[in-house]
This record gives C-alpha cells, sequence and structure tokens, in this order.
C-alpha cells in the first residue's frame, strides 16, 4: 500500500508532463497554457521516483528480516474494509438522494450506520437522524438558501 | 495626533446602538459561518450583501466587516475540534490544533487561537489605523514578478518545513500543483485537464478538496481506530481550565506578535490574502520559532501563528481596498463592490471625500475585536463538548456535514464526488506516510504562481530578466536559493557530526 500513491503520483506526473509539452510550454513569446503542468508534472516524477527507490531498498531489507503472519493479513483486511465502508455509505445516501432527496437521505444514513454500524439504541439514534436533517435543512435551506437536492419522489408531492 | 482625532469622531459613529449591533450581528454570523464547513467569509459576506442594499452604507459595511473577521475566529473552531478547517485560513490551524484535541486539550488550543485571534487583528488594526496609505503603497510595489518570486518562496518552503521527509513534502507539494492545473488555462482561457467534464472547466474546488482530506479522512480515522480509541479528550471543560497559564501565555505571546506583524504586511499584498498570510507565517514559525522542533506535532504556537497572521491579514487587506481601491483577497472584492453599490468610490478620495465612513469603519474594527474574542471565549466550554459526543454519534453526524458542505459551495452532487476521491487520495498519501498540508497549500498557490508569471512575462515582453530586476527580486531569490539549499547542508552536516560522535 505504501507504494500506491508515489506509483499513482508517477503515472499522473509523465500524463501532466506529456500534455502540458504537447499543450505548449512556450507560445509567441509568452508563458504557454503547458508551462506550469509540464513543470509540476516533471517534479512530480522525480520525487515520486526518489520515493520508490528508497521504499524499495526499505522493503528488501524488511522482507528479509520478517515474517507476514496471518495475524497481520486479517488486520490488514479490517483496515481495508472499515477504510471502504464509509465511501460505499456516501455513494449508497446520494443515489437515495436522487429519489428522496438530500435531507431525507442523509437522515436515513445517520439512522442506518447508528443501528446496523455502530449497534446503537433505536431512540438516540432516531433523534440523532431526526435532529441532524431538521437543522441541515434550517440551516442551509432556510436560512442560507442553499437548494439541496429534493429528489424525484419529493417533487411528487 | 490627526488621525488620533478622526479616529475617535469614528469611534462616535460606531458607537451608536445601530452600528454596534450590526457589528454584533455580523461578529455572531461570522462566527458561525466561519465553523461551518463548505461556507467561508465569501459566501457569507455575499449572502449577506443583499441585505444590505437599504441600509446605511456605514452600517452595512460595519455589519459585512465585521462577518469577514470574525469568520477567521469561527474557521478554526472546527479545524480544531473535528479537523474540518471551516475555510482555507484555517488549514493550518487543522495541523497542531486537532493533534491538541487528541491530546486532550481541546480548550487550550480554542483559547490560544482566540487570543492570537484577537492580538492578530489588534496589529492588523493599529497597522491599518496608522499606515493605511502608506502601506497600501508599499504593497504595491510588489509587481507581478516580485509576487511570482513570493509564491515560489512559499512553495519551496513548504516541502521542507512539513512532515520529517522534504522528499515527501515536496511530492505532496507537486501533486497540489498538478491538481489545481486543471480547468481554464489562465492566459487563454483554453479547457486542459478537464478529461470531458464540464464541472472541471472551473477547475476543482477547494472547499470540498479541503472536507475530503481532513474531514472525512477523519471519519475514516475514527472508523478504522475502532470504539477504544474515541475517548482521550477532557470530560469536564470550564473557561478557567481553557485559560493559559503564564508560562504558556510567554510562549505564545512572540509567536502571535510576528505572525500579526508579518501576517498585516501579506494582507496589504495584492491577491494575497489571509490564506497565504496563515501558510506563511506557520511555515515562518516553523523555521524560527523557539518551539520549531515540535511544531506538528500539536503544540499552542501552531494555532497561535496561523490564526494571529490570518485575523491580521483580514484587517490589514482593507488598507489598500479603501486608500487605493485594490481589494487584497476575494473577501474584499465583494466588500468593495458593496462600496460601490452604495455609491462610495473606494481610492484615495475615500478617506478625504468620506471621512465619517471610513474612520466609522475603522473604529467599529476595534469594537468588532472585542465582541468577536468575547464570545469566541464564552462559547469554549459548549465548543468543547462537540469532542465529548461519542464517536458512534459524531462520526454519521460529520458525514452528513462533510456532504452538505461540499454540495453547497457550488450547488452540484459532483463536488460530493470530488470531496470522496480527496478522502481516498489522503488515505493513500496517509499509508505513504505524506503529509496532506503541502497538497492544499501548493493548490491554494498554483493559480497564483501561474497568474503572476503570465503577467510578469508578459510585462517583459516574453524576457525572463524582469525576476532579477528589482531589489526585491534579488532579495527574494536569495532567500528562495537558501531555503532549498540550507536544509541539504544542515542534513548532511547532522549526519556527519552523528558519525563522528
Amino acid at each position: 500500500m505504501k507504494r500506491v500513491f508515489p506509483i499513482m503520483s508517477l503515472i499522473i506526473g509523465t500524463y501532466w508532463l506529456i500534455t502540458g509539452l504537447k499543450a505548449g510550454v512556450w507560445v509567441k513569446n509568452r508563458v504557454g497554457g503547458g508551462f506550469v503542468p509540464s513543470l509540476v508534472g516533471g517534479l512530480a516524477i522525480i520525487f515520486s521516483l526518489l520515493i520508490l527507490l528508497s521504499e524499495f531498498k526499505k522493503t528488501t531489507v524488511e522482507d528479509n528480516n520478517e515474517e507476514k503472519t496471518e495475524t497481520d493479513q486479517n488486520q490488514k483486511k479490517t483496515i481495508l474494509i472499515r477504510t471502504l465502508l464509509p465511501f460505499v455509505a456516501v455513494i449508497l445516501t446520494i443515489a437515495c438522494s436522487y429519489a428522496v432527496g438530500l435531507v431525507v437521505s442523509l437522515g436515513l444514513f445517520i439512522l442506518l450506520w447508528m443501528l446496523l454500524y455502530q449497534k446503537a439504541g433505536v431512540l438516540s439514534s432516531l433523534l440523532t437522524a431526526i435532529l441532524t436533517s431538521v437543522s441541515i435543512y434550517l440551516v442551509f435551506e432556510v436560512w442560507l438558501q442553499v437548494r439541496l437536492p429534493v429528489g424525484v419522489i419529493s417533487k411528487l408531492f | 495626533m490627526e488621525i488620533l482625532r478622526l479616529l475617535f469622531s469614528g469611534f462616535a459613529s460606531a458607537l451608536s446602538p445601530h452600528n454596534i449591533i450590526a457589528a454584533i450581528f455580523g461578529g455572531l454570523l461570522g462566527l458561525f459561518v466561519g465553523a461551518l464547513p463548505g461556507l467561508g467569509s465569501l459566501t457569507g459576506v455575499a449572502l449577506l450583501l443583499p441585505l444590505t442594499f437599504k441600509m446605511n452604507p456605514t452600517t452595512a459595511i460595519i455589519m459585512l466587516a465585521a462577518i469577514y473577521y470574525s469568520n477567521m475566529y469561527g474557521g478554526a473552531f472546527s479545524a480544531i475540534l473535528i479537523n474540518i478547517p471551516g475555510d482555507s485560513p484555517a488549514v493550518m490551524t487543522a495541523i497542531d490544533g486537532n493533534k491538541l484535541t487528541q491530546k486532550g486539550q481541546a480548550g487550550k488550543a480554542l483559547f490560544t487561537s482566540s487570543v492570537s485571534s484577537f492580538l492578530g487583528g489588534t496589529i492588523g488594526l493599529i497597522i491599518l489605523t496608522l499606515l493605511g496609505p502608506a502601506v497600501a503603497k508599499v504593497g504595491l510595489s510588489f509587481g507581478p514578478a516580485e509576487m511570482t518570486l513570493i509564491v515560489i518562496l512559499g512553495l519551496t518552503s513548504i516541502g521542507w518545513v512539513i512532515g520529517d521527509n522534504p522528499i515527501k513534502g515536496l511530492l505532496a507539494t507537486s501533486i497540489g500543483a498538478i491538481l489545481a492545473t486543471i480547468g481554464m488555462t489562465p492566459s487563454t482561457g483554453h479547457a486542459r485537464f478537464t478529461f470531458g467534464l464540464l464541472h472541471l472547466m472551473s477547475g476543482v474546488s477547494f472547499v470540498p478538496l479541503v472536507i475530503g482530506m481532513f474531514g472525512f479522512k477523519r471519519v475514516i480515522d475514527m472508523i478504522v481506530e475502532g470504539p477504544q480509541q474515541s475517548d482521550k479528550t477532557e470530560r469536564k471543560l470550564s473557561i478557567r481550565e481553557a485559560l493559559l497559564n503564564r508560562k504558556e501565555f510567554g510562549r505564545i505571546l512572540p509567536t502571535t506578535i510576528r505572525s500579526g506583524f508579518f501576517g498585516s504586511f501579506v494582507g496589504v499584498l495584492p491577491g494575497a490574502g489571509a490564506t497565504m498570510a496563515s501558510f506563511l507565517s506557520y511555515l515562518m514559525e516553523k523555521r524560527i520559532g523557539k518551539n520549531r522542533d515540535k511544531m506538528g506535532s500539536g503544540v499552542i504556537e501552531g494555532v497561535a501563528a496561523p490564526e494571529s497572521a490570518n485575523n491580521a491579514a483580514a484587517m490589514s487587506a482593507f488598507a489598500p481596498m479603501l486608500s487605493l481601491g485594490i481589494p487584497g483577497s476575494s473577501t474584499s472584492a465583494v466588500l468593495m463592490g458593496g462600496l460601490m453599490m452604495w455609491g462610495l468610490t473606494p481610492g484615495p478620495m475615500l478617506f478625504k471625500n468620506n471621512p465619517e465612513f471610513v474612520w466609522g469603519l475603522i473604529s467599529s474594527m476595534y469594537i468588532g475585536n472585542i465582541i468577536c474574542v468575547v464570545v469566541a471565549i464564552l462559547l469554549i466550554p459548549f465548543l468543547v463538548r462537540v469532542v465529548h459526543i461519542p464517536n458512534s454519534i459524531l462520526i454519521p453526524i460529520i458525514t452528513a456535514v462533510c456532504v452538505v458542505g461540499s454540495y453547497a459551495v457550488n450547488r452540484q452532487v459532483f463536488d460530493v464526488g470530488v470531496m470522496l476521491v480527496s478522502a481516498l487520495l489522503a488515505c493513500l498519501m496517509d499509508y505513504a506516510d505524506i503529509p496532506a498540508a503541502p497538497l492544499l497549500l501548493a493548490f491554494v498557490l498554483t493559480p497564483m504562481l501561474e497568474r503572476y508569471i503570465n503577467a510578469a512575462i508578459g510585462i517583459s515582453a516574453g524576457s525572463f530578466s524582469i525576476f532579477f530586476e528589482s531589489v526585491l527580486c534579488k532579495v527574494l531569490i536569495v532567500i528562495i536559493l537558501m531555503i532549498i539549499v540550507i536544509p541539504g547542508f544542515v542534513s548532511k552536516f547532522k549526519k556527519r557530526r552523528g558519525a563522528a560522535e
């Protein structure tokens, strides 16, 4: 996992450098639209390569010294699941907002999260969900006049 | 003496009941809007501008100005308590502020933030009062070439200052700069790196990026840590417990004064604003502060420096706006639009033709600043309760705020997606021990860099010699070179000394 970000940076940096160079670094005695992108793309390549090299050296030494236990693997798996869970929850909430609106959808998210994941009591979950949704509605929709998505079902009424 | 006479006449105007009410209302609103992620001072001022159409111009500007500077106080609240900076100037406050909260010292962090904000704001105000027009002229001597070098100075310092490994900091800086180049080019208006997405034409929004990298990332951390890690903070807190002792106050005073003067200077620079002031003052503190080695691990100096600087900058940004008609930040640009709407023309003649307006405003800022610090300190015991809320309740509530906060900026669901991608990026950076703050700082500074480079090269008709012409440029180049070269020498020297020992 440690290498994912530097590798990703290397790929992005290369794309930025090439696209920047194509867009033009210097156009008619002026700085072109590709000047800064190619510059920062080039820098990203250099820094990610330096990090990858040092990581590679470190991991080779560690691999020789340590054995990977089954507990370590399970721990990593738990961390990965716990990391991805809120992402999935927010994506589902947004998908649900197209049907019932953002405020209701967020209320449902809070309720289900507290009941199913946190194993909280029904009353406290319900109270938190309602209070948060009403606060969000009053602050954003009523007071600040930020039009929050209403959803297909809400439009029917 | 003339200034004092004008200031006192301004106090006579500012102390009228309706102006005091306007300052209190603006101050409270600014604290609240500042603390809400996704709604910065710009949104607050823009939202309330239509309400001031029928107001007396002095009362209207007093209210809007109060929203602006009290926002700097409010932005720190959410940064310290839940690691979500209310707006961009509070990004640096989150670094040490939230670590203090995790250590169980949320009260001290909030008190430091309020006191430093007050002192920094007062320094900015005194400078605005005494040297307003003169300081604005100094700011104007910084042309595009000097400003380019100032931004480069900021960018080169970031990587070295934040985190243990400069290369990792510099990689984060590069990625931040890469993200900032998405959207239309400042020179030609052509779309670049938008991948056919219309939403990316105006670039990646800063607020969802910050919410994702700090706020939603914090939610993920809380879930990963599990329930056993959630309760590290103090249980009960009164204002007395949050107060700093004499030793702690002695620690933050030099930092606050330094950052206040520095922030005031940055505030008058065209286009720099409170965000850049807080970034640079944090970097300065990490270089020269007495406790510099501990910065980033949760020390009060790390809260005092950015908070003092951003408040000082918010105050001093009024100098170029009022005396020269040049806004120092985007919020002061909106405020300037308000002045024009009320039939006033910002510029040198404003001080001469409408002294009651200008001095009424400046005097009201002294009063508003006092109101803000009193309210902010009184709120501490209530604010600290936020960290006592169990994670089981806090996690879904913060998630909901992250979603709505990201959506509210541009009113588009796409920004919620930006928030999620940013959080994912922050997780990957965390796995690789790469700090997130340099990425955000570079994201803010790169558009400025591009704009200033374009302007400088345009003025010099394609020659880079403009960057070596003025004395200011030469001094800045020497400082940049020193920042790049010195840390390398220092680490080599330390290694050699360690090997010899």
